[in-house]
Order: structure tokens, then C-alpha cells, then sequence
């Protein structure tokens, strides 16, 4: 199995660069947490992976194959779930599933199998025969997440994870990755929200501004930020506050 | 008032910035185009009525008038009811505005103004060449101009309050159901509308007149007024005295309908102010409520569905099985299929009341002309069919498309599903067209296995420009299908095909017409016309293939090319 490899990637919108030449090496069955700012270009970074984007420049490899090159053989390898997952309101929870299983390949009796055990882990029985558009945000999140688990993925990006969802859900969300993770698929995580990437990630890098000013784990993040007593919201705060000068990496 | 305005006004403003005069020079001047035809026919048309004969002249242009007011106020009612349901109870934005301190009479104000501009610029665009015709024939003054500003201003404002009260009122006459809901009743309402309105009229009588027993009978059945309690009548009658139409000006008759508009227009804005103001909030809140079972949701149908796209791959069948399942959940869709009805019976029962037999020993000929050009006819219809409802197909997926694209689903895949899923359904409803149409023109089986042949041809590349156009130029942020369909794709896909349909229809002219004279004279029809008849339908077919997997191409090129 092969994890996530970025090499010098940049990109940008026009003459705005949005990604200024980052690398990262997400080691397989890794749960790698991915923070930073508003606007530091974390999404951009993720739709290229998930070959959404195409990278202006730098190469990027996923699950051993290169994004631009072999495009479909990364998707088959790629669970995505984004910050906002929009759906088809028309289908039902359970017609999206079987819908998103047919794109992998999936067999109906395959989609059935795998998908009963995600919509109990969900709590989403209740509502699986009811048509999307009546789902909250948060149900949606966790539809979105059942399709993305429903191939197996060897590799899981996900792009706030627990946006949405409630304090339980949160709870099994966490408890859920870490199960991944043990299986051995890789996690590949954007987050706000610190106190999961702290509990849960393996290891961290900090955007900021198209770079990435820190990567490591969190005791790393600390010894080299000189502040062993502080959580890894006051690390990220110290680093990204005034934003220290674009091409000045601070801890990389 | 001005505040609430102020979203849409800077959306429009920045909307027009990107592309500059360029980008709107080309609808203009076709606009312009248009016109000048629209205008130049109805001249002539006028002109005809009043030198051959003065009196009967002048009763034909009056009548055609009512006439075409009244299709023009049906048309506005239905855009103004439609306009209604999506602007005061779908509109994105709603929920912002009812947050805040608005009183209601205020909103009102706005949706009436926004309702009205919207859902009356096409029709009145449309309408000026014919206006301006009558003018500039019957050497109008001013006075015409001003009683035309008022009448025009009369017909959008009750037109506009008649379709926010009876959109009001129908969300809060059946509860619980969403607003989208409403559009198929409404479109139901329309087709309803359309058959008696098509009865009232009996268009067919105007060309038919020794159908009446002496010419005073005909005279007189067309001098009664068509519908006079509706405010079409009223506009038409204002502006027809105004005119001199009816021999003199009579100014109480002037007065008379100026007054019954202005008076209509009161009446409906305060009678729907009032059910605005009462029943807005219980109906914006059940408009908000949970949907009942649907029979899309049943097993069987589904079953139905997966095994008719059997035939196809695994990714494409899932793709097929989706949209047609969404389709028929979206009351905003798939309530068109009424409109595709009233289209259909309207164009069959054209066929079924053609005064074929007025043309005497000539009959035949005029038969197989119809027959022939009825291929070109069926190619329009399915134009505009796939322009609004293929085209849009890859817009739509819009905020979706993250999952087909991070899925293994290759960009032709879906293209292909989408043409598919569009491209089965239209044939059949072309070559059902084409095939009853010929029936009620009892012509030729020759004919018939043309029409046929070239139909499917034509439908192929109709739906694969549709698609193909609709992914090379797709528009993620529209907020529906329809403002897809009426943005540059849509512009060069009409032209795309029309230009297709026109040339196919040009092509098979020759060997066509050469083997229906060789019938008509008797001599057979030899190999040198089958030769003929067939290089037509190999060349058609060439051209519409080309024409298919070249846009079906360019716009799986483009769609990859793309960044979401």
C-alpha cells in the first residue's frame, strides 16, 4: 500500500498563486491532519489530490499513482468527502447510495452489505428511504461519508469532517477514523477544528498562505516551537497570527 | 423600498461587465433581426387586409388584434403565475429577507415590481414589432402610443397580481405540499387553458368561409368580440378605437376600456395585496413542509427503470437510472411534459384541421409538401425540446459534480449516460410525431420511411449537439434549467441545429421532389431516384454523425479541461 506524496506542488488562479511549491509525505495507514488558516489553500491542496484540480506545477502521487497521469486509477483508490457535501436532493439516502456504488463497480448486493453497517454506525436507518433534500447538513455530512467508506478506500480525504454533526456523531466519527486507520487505510484529514487533530492525527502540517510553515507531530510542533506547555491551538495561533512573512517557513 | 432592490440591481450591473459589448452584440443584433421580420411581415399583412378589401379589412385587423392580445396576455399570465411561485416561494434569497424587519406590504411592492419585469420583458419584447405595425399602417398619433403605454402597463400589472394571489392561494388551498409542487398544477392549469382557448377561437373557421351561409353570416361571426370580459379584449378594443379600426374614433368606447383597464388593474394589485398580506406567512411556512411518498419511490418502478438501462455499462446505467429518477421527482421538470403535451395535441390537431381538401384536384401535392417539410418541423420541436431539457443536463449537476468527478466515472461516461438517458425518449416522441402526422396526411409510405430515417438522424444529432454544447459551455451558478437554455449555449445550439435541420431538409429536397414527380407523372419511381433518395439519407445521416461526436467530443475535452 502506498500513502500521499506531494512534491514541490504549486498552483495557481491565474497570476494569483494560491499553492507556492509544497511537499508532504503521508505515510500509509497514517492519520495526517491538515490545519491552517482560512484561504491558506487547504482545499486547493485536496482537489488536486482527489483530481478535481489540476496542479499548475510539482507532482502529486496518491496511493502510488500520479494524479495528472492516471487520473482514474487514484479514484478508484480515493474516498472524498468535502466540507459541503452537496447531494442529489431527488434520491433517497438509499438510491445515492446504491447510485455511488454502481461508479466504483460496486454489485447491488455488495452496496447493501457495506452500506448497512455505515448507516447504523450513523444512526441513519431511520431516515435512509427518505429523499435527501429533507436531511440537515449534518445528515448529509454522514450520507456523504457512508458513500465515500462504501469502496473501501485505501485513502480517505476528508475536508471537515465534523462539520454538522452532533456531539454523538462527532464521537463515532472519531472512534470511526481511528478504526480506519488501524485497518490500515490512510486518512488524510483538513480540519478547523484542533482539538480532533490533536486527539486523533498521527502527524500535522500547517498551512499558511500557499506553504506549509510546520509539519511533524503535535510534541514535534511543540519542542520546535519552543512552547511544551501549550495545545496545539496555541501553537497554531502563534504561527499563523500576523502570518510571519510569506516564504519565510517557520518551522519546516 | 430602494435597499431591497439593491441585489438584484448590482447582480445585473456586474453581470454585464465580463465580455463587454461583444458578448451582447450578437443577441442584440439578432433581436434586431427579428424585429425587422416580425415588423416587415405584419406590415404586409395589414397592408393586404385593408387595400383588398377596406371593411372587411379593417374587421380582420381588428380581429386579429384581440386575437393576438389575447395570446399574449395568456402567455404573460402563465410566465407571471410561474414567476410567482419561484420568486415568493423559491427564491434563494427569501429566507434572508422574512429574517428581516420587512413589513409585508413592502415586500409585496417588491416581488409585484420584480415579478412583473421579469416575467414581462420577453413577452413584450416580442410584441413590439406587431404593435408598432399597427401604428405605422393605421398612421397612429400619439395618442395611440400613450393608450398603447397604458394598456401594455394594465395587462403586465393584472397579469402579474392575478399570479401572485392565485400562487398565494394555492399553497395555502393544498397544505403540505412544497412549492415546487404547485408548478405541475400550474402547468395542468395551462394545458387546460390552451385546449379552450384553441375551441374559442376556432382559427380554422377564418380561412374557411363558405362554411357560413351568406357573407353578411361571416362577416358578423367575425365582427363579435372574442372573449370580451377578459382584459386582452379591453387592451385590443382601447388601442383598435384609438386606432380608427372601427371606422371613427369613438371616445366614450376609449373611455369605456381605458377605464375597465385601469380600473382591473386596481383591483387585482389591492385583492392580491390583501390575500398577499393575509395568507402569505401560513403559505410560505407549508410551502416549507415535508413531501409525500412519491410513486417514483416505489419498488417496481425502479425495478422498471434498472432493467431498461440494463443494456448499458454498470457506471452509465447508475448515471441513466439517476436522472431519469430525479426528473421525475422535480415537479419543476417533469411538470413540463404537460407543455411537451399541449405542444403535441396542438401540432396533431393543426394537421387534423388543414383545409386540404379547399385545395381541390391539388390536394395531394399540398399533402406531400406538408409531409416533407413536417421533417423539418419535427426537427424544431425536438430543438427545443433538448434545449430545455438536454442542454441544462450537465449544468445541473453543478454542486454534484465533486462526486462524479472524484469518482472512477470518466468524464465520456457521463456525457454518453446523459445522452442516453435524453436520447431515447425524444425519438420516440419525434418519430411518434412524424409517424401520426403522415398517418392524418395519409401520404406515401415512401415519404413515411424518409420522414422516419431522417428523424432519427436528426434527433441523434440534436441530442448529442444538446449535450455536447451543454457541457462545453456549461453554467454551474445557474440557479435552474432555464436560464441555462437562454445563455450562450443555448444561443449556439439553436443556431447549431436549426442550421442542421435546415440544410438535412435541403439536401433531401431534390431526390425527393424528383421521385414524387416521377409518381406524379406516372412513370414509377426507377432506380435513379432510390440512388438519389438514398445518397440523401447516407449524406444526412454523414452530417448528423459529424455532428454528434463532434460536439459530444469537444465538450468531454472542455468539461475535463475544467476547474471545478
Amino acid at each position: 500500500m502506498s500513502g500521499i506524496v506531494l512534491t514541490d506542488l504549486t498552483k495557481s488562479y491565474g497570476a494569483f498563486p494560491v499553492l507556492r511549491g509544497i511537499s508532504l509525505n503521508v505515510e500509509p495507514g497514517e492519520l495526517f491532519g491538515f490545519l491552517g488558516p482560512n484561504g491558506a489553500g487547504k482545499t486547493t491542496t485536496i482537489k488536486i489530490m482527489t483530481s478535481l484540480l489540476l496542479p499548475s506545477g510539482g507532482r502529486v502521487e496518491v496511493a502510488g499513482y500520479d494524479v495528472v497521469e492516471d487520473p482514474y486509477e487514484v479514484k478508484r483508490r480515493v474516498g472524498f468527502v468535502p466540507d459541503r457535501p452537496f447531494l442529489y436532493d431527488k434520491l433517497t439516502g438509499s438510491e445515492f447510495l446504491e447510485f455511488v456504488g454502481h461508479l466504483y463497480d460496486l454489485s447491488p448486493a455488495t452496496v447493501r452489505e457495506r452500506s448497512h453497517e455505515l448507516i447504523e454506525l450513523f444512526d441513519l436507518s431511520e431516515w435512509i428511504d427518505e429523499l435527501v433534500e429533507a436531511y440537515s447538513h449534518g445528515m448529509r455530512q454522514k450520507l456523504a461519508m457512508t458513500s465515500a467508506l462504501l469502496h473501501e478506500p485505501e485513502i480517505i480525504i476528508i475536508d471537515e469532517p465534523t462539520v454538522g454533526l452532533d456531539p454523538r456523531s462527532q464521537s463515532r466519527m472519531k472512534t470511526l477514523l481511528s478504526n480506519l486507520t488501524a485497518k490500515g487505510h490512510t486518512v488524510f484529514l483538513s480540519t478547523h477544528t484542533l482539538e480532533i487533530a490533536e486527539a486523533l492525527c498521527t502527524r500535522v502540517a500547517i498551512i499558511h498562505r500557499g506553504e506549509i510553515i510546520a509539519r511533524g507531530t503535535v510534541d514535534e510542533l511543540r519542542r520546535e516551537a519552543r512552547r511544551e506547555d501549550s495545545s496545539l491551538e496555541e501553537i497554531f495561533l502563534g504561527l499563523t497570527e500576523g502570518g510571519g512573512p510569506v516564504g519565510e517557513p517557520s518551522l519546516v | 423600498m430602494k435597499t431591497l432592490f439593491y441585489p438584484r440591481l448590482a447582480g445585473l450591473r456586474r453581470e454585464q461587465r465580463p465580455g463587454g459589448i461583444h458578448r451582447i452584440s450578437v443577441p442584440i443584433v439578432l433581436g434586431l433581426v427579428f424585429w425587422a421580420a416580425f415588423y416587415l411581415v405584419m406590415v404586409r399583412v395589414l397592408n393586404h387586409f385593408t387595400t383588398v378589401d377596406p371593411d372587411l379589412g379593417r374587421i380582420l385587423a381588428a380581429k386579429l388584434l384581440a386575437l393576438l392580445f389575447l395570446l399574449w396576455l395568456s402567455f404573460l399570465a402563465f410566465s407571471a403565475l410561474i414567476t410567482a411561485v419561484t420568486q415568493i416561494f423559491l427564491a434563494r434569497d427569501l429566507p434572508m429577507w422574512l429574517a428581516a424587519p420587512i413589513p409585508l406590504r413592502r415586500l409585496f411592492r417588491v416581488k409585484l415590481v420584480e415579478i412583473a419585469t421579469l416575467a414581462s420583458w420577453t413577452a413584450v419584447f416580442l410584441a413590439i414589432p406587431v404593435w408598432v405595425a399597427y401604428g405605422v399602417v393605421f398612421g397612429a398619433g400619439w395618442t395611440y402610443y400613450a393608450a398603447l403605454v397604458v394598456a401594455v402597463g394594465c395587462c403586465v400589472t393584472i397579469a402579474t397580481s392575478i399570479g401572485m394571489l392565485v400562487a398565494v392561494a394555492l399553497v395555502n388551498l393544498f397544505p403540505a405540499r412544497r412549492a415546487r409542487d404547485l408548478l405541475s398544477l400550474v402547468a395542468l392549469m395551462f394545458i387546460a387553458a390552451i385546449v379552450i382557448l384553441l375551441r374559442a377561437l376556432r382559427p380554422e373557421e377564418f380561412v374557411r368561409p363558405e362554411d357560413f351561409g351568406t357573407w353578411a353570416e361571416y362577416l358578423v361571426s367575425l365582427s363579435n368580440p372574442t372573449l370580451p370580459w377578459l382584459p386582452s379584449y379591453w387592451a385590443a378594443r382601447l388601442l383598435g378605437e384609438v386606432l380608427g379600426v372601427y371606422n371613427a374614433v369613438h371616445w366614450d368606447a376609449v373611455t369605456l376600456y381605458g377605464s375597465l383597464l385601469v380600473v382591473g388593474a386596481t383591483v387585482s394589485t389591492l385583492a392580491a395585496a390583501g390575500v398577499f398580506r393575509e395568507m402569505f406567512r401560513t403559505g410560505y411556512s407549508k410551502s416549507q413542509e415535508a413531501r409525500q411518498v412519491q410513486w417514483t419511490r416505489r419498488l417496481w418502478w425502479r425495478r422498471t427503470l434498472q432493467s431498461l438501462a440494463r443494456p448499458f455499462p454498470r457506471r452509465v446505467r447508475a448515471m441513466i437510472v439517476k436522472d431519469v429518477s430525479t426528473f421525475f421527482r422535480d415537479p419543476g421538470q417533469w411538470s413540463q411534459l404537460f407543455l411537451l403535451l399541449a405542444v403535441v395535441a396542438i401540432y396533431l390537431y393543426n394537421f387534423r384541421v388543414l383545409p386540404l381538401d379547399a385545395a381541390g384536384g391539388t390536394g395531394y401535392l399540398l399533402r406531400d409538401l406538408l409531409a416533407f417539410l413536417n421533417i423539418g418541423l419535427v426537427g424544431f420541436v425536438v430543438t427545443a425540446l433538448a434545449a430545455r431539457f438536454i442542454l441544462p443536463g450537465v449544468s445541473l449537476e453543478g454542486h454534484t459534480l465533486w462526486l462524479l468527478q472524484s469518482s472512477p466515472l470518466t468524464i465520456e461516461e457521463m456525457l454518453w449516460a446523459k445522452f442516453w438517458s435524453g436520447f431515447l425518449p425524444l425519438v420516440a416522441l419525434a418519430e411518434l410525431l412524424v409517424v401520426f402526422s403522415n398517418a392524418l396526411l395519409q401520404t406515401t409510405l415512401l415519404l413515411s420511411v424518409i420522414s422516419v430515417a431522417t428523424v432519427l438522424f436528426l434527433s441523434a444529432a440534436i441530442v448529442g449537439m444538446a449535450v455536447g454544447l451543454g457541457a462545453s459551455h456549461p453554467r454551474f451558478d445557474a440557479p435552474d434549467s432555464s436560464q441555462v437554455t437562454a445563455g450562450y449555449a443555448g444561443f449556439l445550439f439553436m443556431v447549431m441545429s436549426a442550421l442542421l435541420v435546415l440544410a438535412s431538409v435541403i439536401v433531401l429536397a431534390w431526390p425527393v421532389y424528383n421521385s414524387f414527380r416521377a409518381s406524379w407523372l406516372g412513370w414509377g419511381v426507377g432506380a435513379g431516384e432510390w440512388g438519389g433518395i438514398a445518397g440523401g439519407l447516407v449524406a444526412v445521416g454523414g452530417v448528423s454523425a459529424i455532428a454528434l461526436f463532434a460536439t459530444m467530443q469537444a465538450g468531454s475535452r472542455r468539461l475535463e479541461a475544467r476547474e471545478l
